[in-house]
């Protein structure tokens, strides 16, 4: 349910071409204020910082729970930037944004 | 959990509860040597248990080894956790202790996750909680049915996560969790430099059972042990254990093992020596133990080969540790006492060990052996000698050593003899220390006589056999050992020259004294002859003198006869004449 949500922002979200479209991952457990307080959070950032050009795939793991041994999730909602590389993580409900864009790398810490 | 059982807590008021533990809180077996025995048959079921110590303690494989065995001997399938290992370095590690975990994995036995915190990539925002963790275990858990868990270590929780508050929450939130589920759960944590903790306090979410692992450097040797420091609603072995770590996994040795309810066996077994077999009336008890002591050059190795020998002669596989010399030098050695032992060592029935005794520990030692007596599986062991380990502790310390050593041995039915050096006073303590622990004690001496040295032997003590009290010499000949029967005269024990002396002139006496009593014998035969023909004399004149009587008897009696004879007649002729009468009469 979540993840369809999610589905949807990121297929109206790229503009650019794919070289330099930002890939991120979110996992939460499912609908708990946590989760919706976190894609909430993380659209905001996206929208204001990336101009349109991310995708952001939100993964409950409620329905997939094999995913969080295959990509080592324990926090939730762990946010995971896997393009561009090196991959990045941020955890909790993304309500610091200055943490989010300093864990993104888009400012310096 | 209140709620469920409000009689039960109505009944026992708060003052009761340390007097009257529950009973039979159940036990989870670790299957871990010598762990089970100290838990009093296991970790608490379905609750977690803390395992804690310095880095390099062996919390990592005991953990390991405990859902290993949990999967291979109990049928709990389990989980293991790990927060630092990686897979292949925990695979390669388990691997060492005799388990295949990849062959375990694809059983579906055991499931390892290796939970990666990466702190330096990871940045925090605002709230959050580790679901994702419980989602991973309850995932594997499911998978293969999971009984037991094992968590290590848990506290890199601490380490990559900023928020100590959001670890702490979460923490007892996973660990009513793993309650709820019924997990049999270990939990590793690191101690702190300081005495007596965690280094998070991990021990405030774990209450039911702590265990501390510590490894020690002591005058540069590394002693593992263990310590059950608190178990909840449980007896327990408080005290300190040591162990190491084997090819077969962790080993304990509990000192408690003493029960003395080993198997006695009733066989006796050669000592090696025949006319010792005689005085003990067979030998030694099989699976009982046996200390030969003595100061320096009393044959203690020999007289201890002696018994080897005996014991590969009936086919049985015997250990030999020495702490002085080297197999090769013992080789040499009792070949030139008639022992050739290259024999049974070519056929793999006696193994000699030589080393120093300040290799290990006391206990270092005692694990060692441990380990050689499970790999070789011997019938016999020979200690040579036990006083070496006064060189590293106290004799008490030796003692319980020991205590341990014999106890474990009995306990497999394996005959001990153990060699002891005594020569100052402070040995002897310790001579007397071990002595009780042993069933049988020879003791070896030299006895200096008349400018010489001479070997005797003492049965100080035989348990449970009759036995000579008797001092017994002995030789060592070129074919080795060979005992004396004992001389012992009104000037006391006599050896050597002065035993060959004394029996010489005991022996000539007797001769004297037979040559004493054939002459007597003789000297009254001639009197005997003497007499005979003196009485024969004696007779002889009698008869002479009482023919000489009879014949003046006869003699008399035909006189008077004549007489009387004549008186007859002249009777009868006066009364025939009166004149005749009358003449008669005037």
């Amino acid at each position: 349910m979540v993840k369809s949500n999610a589905m949807a922002h990121a297929a109206g979200a790229h503009t650019n071409g794919d070289s330099g479209r930002w890939e991120l991952d979110l996992y939460v457990v499912g609908a708990t204020v946590l989760s919706l307080r976190a894609i909430a959070n993380i659209e905001q950032i996206c929208h204001s910082n990336l101009a349109g050009n991310y995708r952001i795939e939100v993964i409950d793991l409620d329905v997939h729970p094999e995913m969080a041994i295959e990509n080592n999730i324990s926090a939730i909602p762990t946010l995971v930037r896997r393009s561009p590389g090196p991959p990045r993580r941020v955890i909790g409900d993304l309500s610091d944004a200055t943490k989010v864009l300093q864990g993104l790398e888009l400012i310096e810490a | 959990m209140t709620a469920a059982t409000p009689a039960k807590k109505k009944s026992s008021p708060s003052g009761n509860k340390k007097i009257a533990p529950p009973l039979g809180i159940e036990k989870s077996p670790t299957g871990i040597t010598g762990l089970d025995e100290i838990l009093e048959g296991g970790l608490p079921k379905g609750r977690p248990t803390l395992v804690f110590g310095g880095a390099g303690c062996g919390k990592t494989l005991l953990s390991m080894e405990f859902l290993c065995r949990g999967a291979t001997q109990f049928d709990e399938p389990g989980i293991f956790v790990s927060f630092e290992e990686r897979r292949d370095d925990l695979v390669a590690n388990v691997a060492s202790i005799g388990f295949n975990v990849d062959e375990l994995e694809a059983q579906g036995k055991l499931a390892i996750d290796n939970v990666r915190l990466d702190g330096v990539n990871t940045t925090e925002s605002g709230a959050f909680n580790l679901e994702g963790l419980f989602i991973r275990i309850a995932t594997l858990a499911n998978a293969i049915g999971a009984k037991r868990i094992a968590l290590d270590t848990l506290e890199v929780l601490f380490t990559s996560i900023q928020d100590p508050g959001i670890v702490r929450t979460e923490l007892r939130r996973l660990f009513e969790w793993l309650k709820d589920r019924g997990l049999t759960a270990m939990v590793t944590a690191e101690s702190s430099s300081h005495q007596g903790g965690t280094r998070y306090g991990i021990e405030e979410f774990v209450s039911d059972c702590v265990i501390f692992l510590d490894h020690r450097t002591s005058d540069e040797r590394a002693v593992r042990r263990l310590r059950v420091l608190k178990y909840r609603g449980s007896l327990h072995h408080a005290d300190e254990f040591p162990f190491i770590i084997t090819s077969k996994g962790i080993n304990i040795l509990p000192v408690f093992a003493m029960r003395l309810d080993q198997q006695a066996f009733s066989e006796k077994i050669s000592t090696g020596v025949a006319h010792l077999d005689h005085t003990l009336t067979g030998g030694y008890y099989r699976g009982s133990s046996v200390l030969i002591s003595g100061s320096a050059g009393t044959a203690k190795t020999t007289f201890a080969f002696h018994f080897v020998r005996a014991a590969c002669e009936r086919g049985e596989r015997t250990l030999y540790i020495s702490y002085e010399e080297s197999p090769s030098q013992i080789v040499r050695n009792l070949r030139s006492v008639g022992l050739d032992v290259q024999v049974w060592l070519d056929e793999g029935l006696l193994r000699i060990e030589s080393l120093r005794p300040t290799l290990y520990s006391i206990e270092g030692h005692l694990l060692w052996l441990m380990q050689i007596v499970d790999e070789f599986e011997p019938r016999n062991v020979v200690i040579d000698p036990v006083t070496s380990f006064l060189r590293m502790g106290s004799s008490q310390q030796t003692a319980s050593m020991l205590f341990r050593e014999i106890d474990i041995l009995k306990s497999r039915g394996i005959t001990s003899v153990f060699t002891a050096l005594s020569s100052s006073g402070e040995d002897e303590h310790s001579e007397v220390l071990i002595s009780s622990l042993v069933d049988t004690w020879l003791l070896t001496r030299l006895v200096e006589t008349n400018g010489e040295r001479n070997r005797v032997l003492f049965i100080i003590k035989s348990r449970g056999m009759a036995h000579s009290n008797q001092v017994a010499e002995f030789g060592i000949t070129d074919h080795g050992i060979e005992l004396f029967d004992p001389y012992i005269g009104p000037s006391g024990v006599l050896t050597g020259t002065a035993r060959i002396l004394q029996v010489e002139k005991e022996r000539a006496v007797a001769e004297e004294r037979v040559e004493l009593m054939k002459r007597l014998q003789e000297r009254m035969e001639r009197k005997r002859l003497d007499v005979e023909s003196q009485v024969g004399a004696l007779w002889r004149a009698f008869e002479e003198e009482r023919a000489m009587l009879d014949d003046s008897v006869l003699e008399g009696v035909g006189a008077l006869e004549e007489v009387l004879h004549l008186r007859n007649l002249m009777r009868t002729s006066r009364w025939s004449t009166n004149d005749e009468l009358s003449d008669d009469n005037g």
